[in-house]
């Protein structure tokens, strides 16, 4: 029996982190920029900052839509990456135990498309390493937060992806020469498995206008682990076998899902009674990145024919050589215009993520740009709606432009398949949100 | 390698399962254009004009020497050579509508011999595009390499005169205000490079830029190389690239098309793992023309069709 191990021929997967770190959660959050360490208030501290879930003193349901567009090229042609599109939804539910106030707490995001998508690529095949499949899979967290003192919050959760693993097993007789003419029976062994990975909060009220925060969200590492194999005998029909039963087993393991170690610091100022300024700094430890191209072995008995089969050795993965990042974000909350029952609220805001991607001058293509994020929303809490819900609801809606400027990519060899070329793009992001206290 | 050929394409299949659909990043996506090619095939469903993979056939004459200029919206402009049995070699024209269509019109003489230099024929057309519909041809004809002028795209030309005595095959570009002119010579192997500021006066560099490599016995170019065709300019990143597509000829005589990059226009690196970058078939393919787009190339070259040899395309990816 021969066995090797092949790398990165055929099979380099996308790694991306969740929905939630490329475009926010909710409305109110994109519309300020992301920067809601310190300053969420709604479900979005399901993600954002859990230590906030214990601040108020209603249950809050939050249920809205988000939607982004990317339009990104390398050269020129739009490469017709995937929208993002789907349901979100917060709970934050305050209480007391034994005396503890405490407050519970649930994120989802759930892509209107797909639940989740794995994908694998040729290894030099170009792509954007943090869109391409970034937003195609579920976001689930739940959280457990508590007042630890007056105007001190701490909150812990777990968030949970799922990966697969399984086998795919035929057996019987592969055709040859002809393939079609195969005659094989196929069983699916394949099992979804939980990932899960820590976030954490802390929120203190330093002044009465003034509230500090710190985030911290695990990084974690998706493998996409799949084996197939086939027994049996090789040729045709009804005639002696040319391969009598003979033994093939491939197994891919890559890396299909990574999201980066983050700690985010922010503010939140209430600058004076209309005025609520707020921004974040994250630390996101991309240096952790490896190559996700897929780690093939093969496992083959084709009896007489053992000898024939040459399989090479294969050569080693080229580094990502990713980088950490800051990424500042700012943003602003103005009470414009207050009725009897509705007070109305403008939001705006900026980001700037550094690409933690260098430049791919090598046998790479893993493209990134740095990004510059423009923010603007709007919202509405309308007070004693109906008698049947007496408490406020509010209605938020953003639009974000996320920008990409052109970045050049000059390769080292001049017969690099791909050649040079220049990435960029724009993502266009909106959503709408609900929330209702009970 | 049929039989791991099956077990491969069920295995990879089952275990991979996935790749490019819809949404999925794949459109547009960059390449060299060096290669690999494949020869245009007739579609399954359906019929077309051409004779896949043939888009220029003359039943009396052969034509040979292909070099083509995009007209937009799919639409080539093509010149090649022209020797019908007893006679001198042309120049000859053809407009394609599509790589999938006939020519429209019929192909036509572009340039015909009437210089002393070019001993009664003329052959081997290599057009260079200088904006404004102003094209400059170097052709070769007995004493060696001349050139032409079009202001119209191509539609006339005037002769300017010889530029190269005693070369071959020209394949010409212009990038940054400079001409490279690369050839053949009957008195020395490889293909050579001559460059000029003006596109008239040529210096020759002493040493070929390409040779064959009769070293490696599997090599497509272990017997010859000629027949250059550059490519490239300045890159989107801003770069200076040249690609030299090129013919090779094999110990057993077969000819092949290959390619070498550069980012100086003299030294180059051979590609794709010293392959020929169209599969070489029964019949010869040489002559290579090649006209690249971001994401595209379409590769015309000389291929026997029936008695006669005529102008070939095969696209990438």
């Amino acid at each position: 029996m021969k066995r090797a191990a092949l790398l990165a021929v055929l099979a380099a997967s996308t790694a991306h982190a969740n929905p939630v770190d490329t475009y926010g959660f909710g409305a109110r959050g994109p519309a300020m920029g992301g920067a809601q360490t310190a300053a969420t208030a709604d479900g979005g501290a399901n993600y954002y900052n859990p230590a906030a879930l214990a601040v108020g003193d209603a249950i809050r349901i939050d249920v809205g839509y988000q939607l982004a567009t990317p339009k990104l090229s390398m050269g020129g042609g739009d490469m017709g990456v995937a929208e993002s599109r789907g349901l979100v939804a917060g709970l934050a539910a305050p209480g007391k135990i034994a005396g503890l106030e405490v407050a519970i707490g649930a994120g989802l995001f759930l892509p209107d498309e797909r639940i989740t998508r794995a994908r694998t690529h040729p290894a030099q095949r170009p792509r954007f390493a943090l869109y391409d499949n970034r937003p195609q899979r579920l976001f689930l967290g739940a959280n457990l937060a508590v007042r630890l003192t007056e105007g001190l919050y701490a909150g812990v959760g777990i968030a949970y992806m799922s990966r697969t693993q399984g086998t795919l097993d035929l057996e019987g007789r592969v055709g040859f020469p002809d393939s079609y003419d195969s005659d094989l029976t196929l069983a699916i062994d394949v099992d979804l498995v939980t990932v899960r990975y820590p976030q954490a909060g802390i929120l203190w009220r330093a002044r009465p206008w003034l509230d500090l925060g710190l985030a911290y969200r695990g990084g974690f590492v998706l493998e996409l682990d799949q084996g197939f194999t086939i027994t049996g005998d090789v040729g045709s029909e009804g005639i002696e076998p040319v391969v009598d039963d003979g033994f093939f087993a491939l197994t891919t393991v890559s890396l299909d899902l990574f999201q980066p170690e983050q700690v985010a610091w922010g503010f939140a100022a209430q600058l004076t009674p209309r005025v609520l300024l707020a921004g974040d700094v994250t630390w996101q430890r991309w240096s952790a990145y490896q190559n996700p191209a897929a780690n093939i072995e093969i496992e083959l008995d084709l009896k007489d024919f053992n000898d024939l089969v040459v399989i090479p050795d294969a050569p080693p993965l080229p580094g990502a050589h990713f980088h950490d990042i800051f990424v500042p974000r700012l943003g602003v909350e103005v009470l414009a215009a207050r009725g009897r029952h509705t007070e109305w609220r403008v939001r705006a805001g900026y980001a700037y993520e550094p690409s933690p991607a260098p430049e791919q001058r090598g046998e790479t293509n893993f493209v990134d740009n740095d990004k510059h994020t423009f923010s603007l929303g709007g919202g509405v809490q309308i007070r004693r709606v109906t008698e049947i819900l007496p408490r406020p609801f509010d209605l938020d809606l953003y639009l974000a432009a996320t920008v990409l400027p052109d970045r050049a990519h000059r390769k080292l060899s001049p017969v690099d398949p791909i050649g040079d070329y220049v990435s960029d793009g724009v993502v266009l992001a909106g959503g709408v949100c609900s929330r209702w206290h009970f | 390698m049929a039989l791991l050929r099956s077990a491969l394409v069920l295995g990879l299949v089952g275990a991979c399962g996935m790749g490019g659909e819809e949404g999925g990043g794949d459109d547009n996506l960059p390449t060299l254009g060096a290669g690999p090619y494949g020869k245009l095939e007739a579609p399954a469903e359906g019929v077309t004009p051409a004779i896949e993979p043939f888009v220029v056939t003359d039943n009396v004459a052969d034509l040979a020497d292909p070099e083509a200029l995009p007209l937009g919206g799919g639409a080539f402009r093509l010149w090649f050579t022209r020797t019908e049995p007893g006679a001198m070699a042309e120049i000859w024209r053809a407009d394609l509508p599509a790589v999938t269509e006939l020519p429209d019109p019929a192909p036509a003489r572009a340039l015909a011999a009437t210089e002393a230099w070019e001993g009664g024929w003329v052959g081997a057309p290599s057009v260079v595009d200088r904006g404004g519909g102003r094209l400059a041809m170097y052709y070769q004809g007995a004493g060696g390499i001349g050139r032409a002028d079009s202001t119209d795209r191509g539609e006339t030309w005037s002769k300017v005169g010889l530029v190269l005595a005693d070369g071959a095959d020209p394949g010409a570009i212009e990038v940054g205000g400079r001409t490279y002119l690369y050839y053949t010579r009957a008195d020395a192997g490889g293909i050579f490079l001559a460059e000029s500021q003006d596109g008239v006066t040529f210096v020759p560099r002493a040493d070929p830029v390409i040779v064959r490599r009769d070293t490696d016995a599997d090599a497509f170019d272990r017997l010859w190389v000629g027949e250059p065709e550059p490519v490239g300019g300045v890159t989107a990143a801003g770069q200076v690239q040249i690609g030299l597509f090129f013919t090779g000829r094999a110990t057993e005589g077969a000819t092949a098309i290959g390619y070498a990059g550069s980012y100086d226009g003299r030294e180059f690196t051979r590609f794709f793992n010293d392959d020929a970058i169209l599969e070489p078939g029964l019949a010869d393919e040489s002559d290579p023309a090649v006209v690249l787009e971001p994401a595209h190339g379409t590769l015309f070259f000389t291929q026997l069709r029936a008695q006669t040899t005529a102008i070939a395309v095969a696209v990438h990816p």
